[in-house]
């Protein structure tokens, strides 16, 4: 290649604008000469025009910076002069300073949120080489004996580790704490590189069973429990299912699991394998152990994907029940596998508040660019007596960034508070939600969007403002305004309203998601539900406890079950539940189906509210043995080609007879896929009871009768979960709860914005025409005409946004379709309502000043 | 004692700067600068560093700057040359002779010569 490159026409113009245009040809001559240069050495440069351009960046770079030096050492006035200026109009510069105001604040507190849940990294060394290890299941568990297999045989892995939740509980005088816990392998600290700040971690002898049981502490409990007591390690702590001895206590800051929506967890054990499941004497797959690893340096995840799938020959082979065909192992990057479903509707969030700036910054450069146009005079005069247009320009950018830094100082203070509410507002038990605050972090990006929404709105109106010599701007002030300045107006009102739009879309879809997630049919009545339980150690029976459960004041009903959990606890607070795989003795050609068992009362159903849509409800006193009900989705999987009403299966060796079929119930709130449930007359070895009651008012009104009424079966300072069913309700559908709410009240604010900026171009519009108002009322216009030329003037405005706005709504939303609940992105009602609404409020906003055009005062006008 | 405004207190990289301009004397625009800085010194110095600095001393009145003819292996771009004022030529020596001052006595342990 020969003769000299052409570098980027954008960064030469950019050049230009900021130095002469001698130096910026200097500039680009010394970067062409150096690469020839670079050739001639016998350098090789692979990309020569990306490197002649980077060249020039620096120097747009370097050029800047003495602009700004200049502007600093030199020019102080012109601060003084941006002040003065702003000063001048306070209604405009209000105006202006309140709506940034409300953008800068929306944007810090929602930065911060973001920033503090998923944003930062994981308080981990070496994070990136961490991964969740699972099959393809939709439950991401495995099972001991798989752990070990990977364990011991996958040299892909530097480390594995296995862990299960669980809760400690320290009783107290009067009632007892509810420490949440995880029950891990020693092995864990070791892959998350993490060591203890007082003590020392388990090591794997503490896995055996036998062991003096030992914990390990977080740093909260060790300061809040323990006062930060020194002496802790050694010590042995009373908990109710034992004493164990303090070994540890783990640094500030240092939790794990860090899931975002879970509990933050404050204490460690050791995880002993049960007996029962260790391969040489377990007779099936159990899984429900939460694996985690760290990749060997230079190990890919595919294989360890392949390796873990030989490592598992063994197992497969003597359990082939728990294998399906097309299970497979699944290596996912941890990071992703617990911040994924929460990041996708976070940065959601994100995105919606730079809308609403974008509203904001259209807004405010139209109000700028109005001002400007009423201050031609000014500027002319200026240019008159030898401001060049540079000059004219920082002047008015000054004025800008001044306006946008002052707004970001006041959304700072505003944001203090709303980082108090914002914490309060998010879903309950989002992780790391406790350390959202404004930081460094959150001040350097207040500082760039200060600086950048500063530009943003300020350098359109600087530049046409500085546009027209000082002899054309002195002739203008006496005349109405330019076509560049209505041009950029016009633009500046569109593209606010198409933003207003693409915001209210998305929030219509939202919203309207929301609503039905509400209303959503989930095969049980939910509210004034309450589940309590497991207990263990009753005195008396269950039916006992369900006699005076049913004669407590508000109790409508109640009933007793065991072996699972009453509908979206589980899924919302965790537990365990009883799960086999049945299939027809007599089709053995259908596949066999994963299916949740429940042992309940008779009046079970009643209480829940769940129908029985088939048959009837079995005898739970006579044909504990022999009777048996599925719900609709298991009776469908097992019996597609006959009614499963009086058929036979085989549970546990015995021969039952299907009595009826009931509703099938989301175990897992809405969104979920109802799961075949099984239901078995309740036996008296059938495990722990646990109760479900419907009260006929409010139930957070009962739940201390209900405890106190259970408590009295039990020992003494014995802790029992009453748990609200609304409760799991709002808790699975929080996340969905906090979008909606968010995107309402982005959805407003941009409202407002934007109805403000159509009112106050029409003002302006109105008042700078007011000669041609009266002209055309003197040659015979009505008022009723000049009014409708107006709205219509204002109507064609928001149509054009909204042609533009809605299909990049149409295309924008089809990514966010995945959180979306039964509202499709392509569904026509959201747009036809925005259409509506935007119209409506765009015509009512232009209707004030458009009156206002229709009084003008003709004589006192054309005098003027 | 020459009469007028004192000097400027030059920085070490502008001190560099200057006497770069110096030693290249008609050959003085940014990219030989930044060139004879590296070579010589072995520090390095970016274009864009060694521009802010040309145009920061010709703002305090040390350089002069002009654009020299169009060469063809610039695309056809003229060069801008600096030359020194006299007053540069006063920083300069005023800048050396604090160096001078303060290091006076320490030339063993500094182990200069």
């Amino acid at each position: 290649m020969s003769g000299p490159l052409t570098p980027s026409r954008l960064v030469v113009w950019l050049l230009y604008r900021i130095t002469s245009r001698d130096t910026a040809d200097a500039l680009v001559g010394d970067a062409a000469e150096a690469l020839h240069a670079r050739r001639d050495s016998g350098m090789a440069l692979w990309w020569p025009r990306l490197w002649i351009n980077g060249r020039l960046v620096a120097d747009l770079a370097a050029g800047l910076w003495t602009l700004t030096a200049r502007v600093a050492a030199g020019e102080r006035h012109v601060l003084r002069d941006a002040w003065r200026s702003l000063r001048w109009t306070p209604g405009t510069s209000l105006f202006a300073l309140a709506i940034l105001a409300v953008g800068m604040t929306g944007a810090i507190v929602t930065f911060s949120v973001v920033d503090a849940v998923i944003l930062r990294p994981f308080p981990f060394g070496s994070s990136q080489d961490l991964v969740r290890v699972s099959g393809n299941t939709a439950n991401p568990i495995v099972a001991a004996m798989e752990f070990a297999a990977w364990r011991d045989h996958v040299p892909a892995f530097d480390g594995l580790a296995a862990y299960r939740a669980s809760a400690e509980v320290l009783p107290t005088a009067s009632s007892a704490i509810l420490i949440p816990s995880v029950r891990t392998t020693a092995s864990l600290f070791a892959v998350l590189r993490a060591r203890p700040v007082l003590g020392h971690v388990f090591s794997a002898d503490d896995e055996q069973l036998g062991r003096d049981p030992v914990i390990v502490i977080s740093y909260a409990l060790w300061q809040h429990l323990f006062n930060g007591d020194v002496a802790i390690i050694g010590r042995r702590v009373p908990f109710k299912a034992g004493p164990a001895t303090v070994i540890g206590v783990m640094p500030s800051g240092f939790t794990f699991p860090v899931v975002p929506t879970q509990e933050t967890v404050q204490a460690w054990t050791p995880y002993i394998v049960p007996a029962n499941e260790r391969p040489e004497v377990a007779n099936g797959i159990n899984r429900y152990l939460s694996v985690i690893g760290r990749l060997r340096p230079g190990a890919t995840r595919e294989q360890a994907g392949s390796q873990m799938v030989a490592s598992l020959t063994e197992v497969r082979r003597a359990f082939t029940f728990g294998y399906d065909k097309d299970w497979r192992p699944m290596v996912v990057p941890l990071d992703e596998a617990w911040f994924g479903p929460v990041r996708q509707w976070m940065l959601l969030v994100l995105w919606a508040v730079v809308v609403v700036m974008a509203i904001a910054c259209a807004n405010v450069a139209n109000l700028l660019l109005i001002r400007s146009t009423a201050r031609v005079r000014e500027l002319g005069v200026r240019a008159a007596l030898g401001a060049g247009r540079g000059q004219l320009m920082a002047a008015l950018l000054t004025e800008s960034l001044l306006l946008s830094g002052t707004a970001a100082t006041l959304g700072l203070t505003a944001s203090v508070f709303g980082v108090r509410v914002a914490r309060a507002a998010l879903p309950a038990g989002i992780l790391r939600s406790s350390t959202i605050a404004i930081d460094l972090r959150v001040l350097m990006a207040v500082l760039a969007a200060a600086f950048l929404t500063g530009v943003g709105f300020g350098m359109v109106p600087a530049w046409q403002a500085s546009r027209t010599d000082a002899a054309a701007l002195l002739k203008e002030a006496a005349s109405t305004m330019t076509a560049g300045r209505g041009r950029w107006r016009t633009i500046f009102l569109v593209s606010e309203v198409a933003f207003v739009g693409v915001l209210l879309v998305a929030t219509t879809l939202f919203v309207s998601s929301f609503v039905r997630v509400v209303r959503a049919d989930l095969g049980f009545g939910r509210q004034n539900l309450v589940a309590i339980g497991p207990v263990s150690g009753l005195r008396g029976s269950a039916s006992d406890v369900v006699r005076a459960l049913r004669q407590t004041a508000g109790i409508q009903s109640a009933a007793v079950f065991s072996g699972g959990s009453a509908p979206l606890i589980m899924a919302a607070f965790g537990g365990g539940g009883a799960g086999s795989r049945i299939g027809r003795p007599d089709r053995p050609d259908l596949p066999f189906v994963d299916v949740a068992f429940l042992r309940i009362s008779r009046d079970y159903f009643g209480t829940a509210a769940i129908p029985i849509v088939r048959g009837r409800a079995f005898d739970d006193v006579g044909a504990a043995e022999t009777e048996i009900m599925l719900d609709d989705t298991a009776a469908r999987a097992l019996f597609p080609d006959r009614d499963a009403v009086g058929a036979t299966l085989t549970i546990a060796k015995k021969p039952r007879t299907v009595t009826g079929i009931t509703a099938s119930v989301r175990l897992a709130g809405p969104g979920s896929t109802p799961e075949p449930q099984v239901y078995l007359p309740l036996t008296p070895t059938g495990g722990a009871p646990q109760f479900l009651v419907r009260t006929s008012f409010p139930a957070p009104r009962v739940v201390s009768a209900l405890t106190t009424t259970v408590t009295q079966f039990l020992p003494p300072r014995t802790h029992v979960d009453v748990l609200l069913v609304d409760d799991a309700f709002r808790r699975l559908t929080a996340d969905r709860r906090f979008n909606a709410g968010v995107l309402g009240i982005f959805g407003l604010v941009a409202v407002f914005i934007g109805a403000a900026g159509i009112y106050s171009v029409m003002a302006s519009v109105v008042a700078q025409r007011q000669r041609e108002f009266a002209v055309r009322l003197a040659l015979g216009a009505t008022a009723t005409r000049l009014r409708r030329a107006l709205l219509a003037e204002a109507g064609r405005h928001v149509l054009a946004g909204l042609a533009i706005g809605l299909p990049i709504a149409w295309w924008i939303s089809r990514m966010f379709a995945a959180l979306l609940f039964e509202v499709k992105p392509t569904d026509a009602s959201p747009y036809v309502i925005v259409v509506g609404l935007v119209t409506v409020v765009g015509l009512a906003a232009a209707l004030l000043p458009a009156r206002r055009a229709g009084r003008v005062d003709l004589l006192a006008t054309l005098k003027a | 004692m020459a009469l007028g405004p004192p000097a400027p207190v030059l920085s070490e990289f502008e001190l560099l700067v200057v006497l770069a301009v110096l030693s290249l004397d008609a050959g003085a625009y940014p990219l030989a600068i930044a060139d004879a800085i590296q070579r010589r010194t072995g520090r390095k110095a970016s274009r864009g560093a060694v521009l802010i600095t040309l145009e920061r001393l010709e703002d305090q009145g040390l350089l002069t700057s002009f654009y020299g003819d169009p060469t063809p292996v610039r695309g056809g771009r003229a060069k801008r040359f600096f030359r020194p004022k006299p007053v540069a030529m006063t920083a300069v020596r005023e800048s050396l002779g604090r160096i001078e001052t303060m290091t006076a006595g320490l030339e063993a342990r500094l182990k200069l010569r």
